[in-house]
């Protein structure tokens, strides 16, 4: 029988990357990220594959740019403050639709804030932090096994739909170290970008039936060559301001993602079923949540916890569904109420949500939540 | 359901906790247990407070921190003001006798072992960056938590071959000084 591993969340995202076919690395080491680009660095080379260390962030996000125009599998990983850094690049990838992993692993902010201290600060800026209108999917693990899972699916949802995704976890995740719970030569299902029929008068950004234009790699053989721009383009991938072609390629822009929200975004139901309150939750705030739902169930409360896998496209159906009927929908997050937003926004009018907040560096405790569902009147 | 055992490792900076965690939580996987291993330092790279946390169930671990921890492990006199008084009354703290200076006027509820680590590492094993096998041992020989063939084997896990025997040496030796150990009145 194989050795049951002890990995810590940042090794599992690697080992996730590893079986996703992920070819290119290209980062620039921040805590609580760090083990990532580590790993990396010890197992890419070994694998003919290739690790960069860049000289700053932006460049981080330049590099894998580059190497997913030319057909790879490319990634980095960072925190916080680099996050930020990563943004215009970020909306650079999104309007080239050129598909990429950015694993970010957050850290109290603003700013260079608490870098070995959790927080979930960065949930509204992975969506709205580089302008202009655009989708974006954005997976939230919150076990070790579970990041090595999502990881290969970041990977296949961004080859899918030609799109950057970010896969987000916590301090605390990124950091824990706990069982390994995947089968011994586990192959993963692998999607790679579409292909075109024939590369026969190939336009780089066809408006096809299903939103994601057929890829082919940039320089790479004959029909190849084409132009890729940061500028509002029409299919050809050559500027226009032609008010048609605009809206129309702003619009796919979006719809390719959220028009598939019931494909993509992913929740996990736990005691819901019979619940009368719902807490709902991500990353290691639900490692709290559930722990706190389990003391409850102990002793007979009928509370449950619909815990968010995919923070974007939001699952406003999903979520709706669950909060439907419920006495109270509380949130915890470590933040100051960001995700809440959109649980309000589609929750039945009827319902009560009820933002937890916590953002002094530390995560909740089970009792802390329980304690704010009794002081709240919900137990 | 609640933890077999939760245990909060602390020190400074460099002294090795977190390695020591990781070290306890591979082991208890090694005897077929579930376990969490998490850690708060600062940004310092040496220096600063370190805490290292790890949770042992025979169940599923949805709650990664120590809640309430039934063994204490410290190596500073401020880990030891900071989270004694945090360990359940029939939990254990383990101090350094060097490093820590136990008030009998500020009495715990769980027992209290003062034992020499520190100088168990320096003299016996020649080695104070052995300092954290050494706790290990005397965390292992006071609690029985896991077996010493685990915790060996997660040692083995953990180092390099090279280092693996001088390890072994200062894991047996701090065992002994557990077994032997008696808690301050």
């Amino acid at each position: 029988m194989a050795k049951v591993k002890l990995l810590q969340g940042n090794q599992a995202c690697l080992e996730g990357a590893i079986s996703a076919g992920a070819d290119f690395f290209a980062g620039y080491p921040i805590t609580p990220s760090s083990e990532v680009a580590e790993q990396a660095a010890t197992k890419f080379p070994k694998l003919g594959r290739k690790f960069m260390q860049m000289e700053d962030e932006i460049a981080s996000m330049a590099a894998i740019i580059g190497a997913s125009a030319v057909g790879h599998k490319a990634f980095t990983a960072t925190s916080g403050p680099g996050f930020s850094l990563m943004q215009e690049l970020l909306g650079y990838a999104a309007n080239a639709e050129l598909p990429l992993v950015v694993v970010n692993v957050m850290r109290g902010g603003p700013s260079t804030g608490l870098p070995t201290l959790p927080a979930q600060g960065d949930v509204q800026q992975v969506r709205w932090g580089t302008h202009g209108d655009h989708s974006i999917i954005v997976l939230s693990p919150y076990s070790v096994t579970e990041v090595y899972y999502q990881t290969i699916r970041a990977f296949n949802l961004a080859e899918q739909y030609r799109t950057p995704v970010i896969l987000l976890m916590d301090e605390v995740i990124g950091h824990l170290r706990e069982r390994f719970d995947v089968p011994e030569g586990y192959q993963p299902e692998i999607i790679n970008r579409k292909a075109p029929e024939s590369k026969e008068n190939y336009l780089p950004f066809r408006n096809t039936e299903d939103g994601v234009p057929p890829f082919i790699a940039l320089g790479q053989g004959e029909g190849s060559r084409y132009h890729i721009t940061g500028l509002t383009h029409g299919e050809s991938g050559f500027y226009s301001s032609n008010p048609q072609v605009v809206d129309q390629f702003i619009r796919r822009l979006s719809s390719k993602i959220e028009d598939h929200v019931d494909e993509i975004a992913e929740v996990e139901e736990c005691y819901t079923e019979d619940a009368e309150i719902l807490l709902v939750a991500y990353g290691c705030s639900a490692r709290a949540s559930r722990a706190a739902v389990e003391k409850l169930r102990a002793q007979g409360q009928k509370v449950g916890l619909l815990r968010l896998l995919t923070l974007w496209p939001f699952p406003d159906k999903l979520v709706a569904k669950h909060c439907a009927g419920k006495k109270a929908v509380i949130m915890p997050e470590l933040n100051l109420g960001q995700m809440v937003r959109e649980v309000q926004r589609v929750c039945p009018s009827d319902v009560p949500v009820k933002s937890f907040t916590k953002i002094d560096g530390s995560l909740f405790t089970p009792e802390e939540i329980i304690n704010f569902m009794k002081k709240g009147g919900c137990l | 359901m609640a933890n077999l055992w939760s245990i909060r490792l602390t020190g400074s900076g460099g002294q090795g906790v977190i390695k020591g965690a990781i070290i306890l939580a591979q082991a208890a996987l090694n005897d077929g247990l579930n376990a969490t291993q998490s850690q708060v330092y600062g940004p310092e790279a040496r220096g600063g407070s370190t805490k290292s946390e790890v949770n042992i169930n025979k169940e599923e671990i949805f709650y990664p921190k120590a809640e309430k921890p039934n063994v204490l492990l410290s190596l500073t006199q401020e880990s030891y003001h900071k989270y004694s008084q945090d360990v359940e009354a029939n939990g254990f703290i383990i101090v350094d006798d060097i490093m820590v200076k136990c008030d009998p006027k500020e009495k715990r509820a769980a027992k209290t072992f003062s034992l020499p680590i520190v100088r168990t590492a320096r003299d016996e094993i020649q080695n104070e960056l052995c300092t954290n096998i050494v706790a290990l041992g005397a965390i292992v020989g006071i609690t029985e938590m896991l077996s010493k063939e685990a915790v060996l084997e997660g040692i083995a896990d953990n180092f390099k071959a090279k280092i693996y025997a001088i390890n072994e040496k200062a894991f047996l030796a701090g065992y002994r000084i557990g077994k032997e150990a008696q808690p301050l009145d």
